[in-house]
């Protein structure tokens, strides 16, 4: 079934499934592991300093196998700024900046009044939408 | 998974909580363990030695018949191997010790925001976070209605 058109679609409609988050120490193998068991390719790390969020992506954990990463946590290879979207914001919108930052991955980071995460959307939840769309 | 996952998973009896504990389960698979904590807060110590037992027995019912409810459903938990803790301490607390105690790779949580755009995290699965040494999933909120 068709999706209803790509661009009147908001970032919230293609956010779904789990949102991994962890603790700025823990231990990057740990984080490796559930990204790895949980099929994700960012968790938003909470804490990195001065910024309140970051985020590991998959990218980031294969940099880390090349390296002796064994004793080494989130806080180490997370982005501490992440880029971030508005959950109300259109998707060609999420798109645009997907592509000027050159990044897979945007914080959703704006719904809560603390400032908690939303969630994380992805160029594969664009595309994916994309190519669901009339 | 690289070695048999032991997950903890936060139950309080709601569709968000009974969705994490699904997902808990499928990731375990036959393999792994899945730890199903449900806990109430001890009652107030002004109630005087009585009242006070008598409302500590009735959440520790409570929490028993839960746990009870959970048990008795066909659903992927059953597919794996699990037990339930019921603890007398807030839910972050309860979720972490057992987390700890049992050498858990990740704990699962369900979301209790509302509203369109939720948030990731509501106050215990925040609280879970900040206590937590290994990843916390969190699930998406699901409607009662559903």
């Amino acid at each position: 079934m068709r999706a209803s058109s790509f661009a009147q679609a908001r970032v919230a409609d293609v956010m779904h499934g789990p949102v991994v988050v962890c603790g700025p120490e823990t231990p990057i193998q740990s984080v490796a592991q559930t990204m790895a068991d949980e099929h994700v390719h960012a968790v938003v790390v909470t804490g990195i300093e001065r910024t309140a969020w970051g985020v590991v992506t998959a990218l980031d954990i294969a940099a880390a196998a090349l390296t002796d990463a064994t004793e080494r946590v989130a806080r180490d290879f997370a982005v501490a700024e992440p880029v971030t979207v508005s959950a109300e914001a259109l998707l060609p919108e999420a798109a645009r900046v997907l592509v000027e930052h050159q990044v897979n991955h945007l914080l959703v980071a704006d719904a809560d009044p603390d400032g908690r995460p939303t969630g994380v959307v992805s160029t594969t939840d664009v595309v994916r939408r994309f190519a669901a769309s009339e | 998974m690289n070695k048999e996952p032991v997950i903890v998973v936060g139950y309080d009896g709601s569709p968000t909580s009974r969705a994490a504990v699904d997902h808990a389960a499928r990731q375990a698979g036959r393999l792994g363990k899945v730890y199903v904590v449900h806990s109430y807060r001890p009652p107030a110590d002004w109630l005087g030695v009585p009242n006070y037992q008598r409302v500590l027995d009735d959440h520790r019912a409570r929490g028993m018949a839960t746990l009870d409810a959970l048990m008795m459903t066909d659903d992927p938990l059953l597919e794996t191997n699990f037990e339930t803790e019921l603890l007398d301490s807030p839910a972050a607390e309860a979720i972490t010790k057992v987390a700890e105690t049992r050498g858990a790779d990740e704990i699962v949580i369900g979301s209790r925001g509302h509203g369109r755009v939720r948030s990731a995290l509501g106050s215990v699965s925040w609280e879970v976070l900040h206590r937590a040494s290994v990843p916390v999933v969190v699930i998406p909120h699901v409607d009662d209605q559903q």
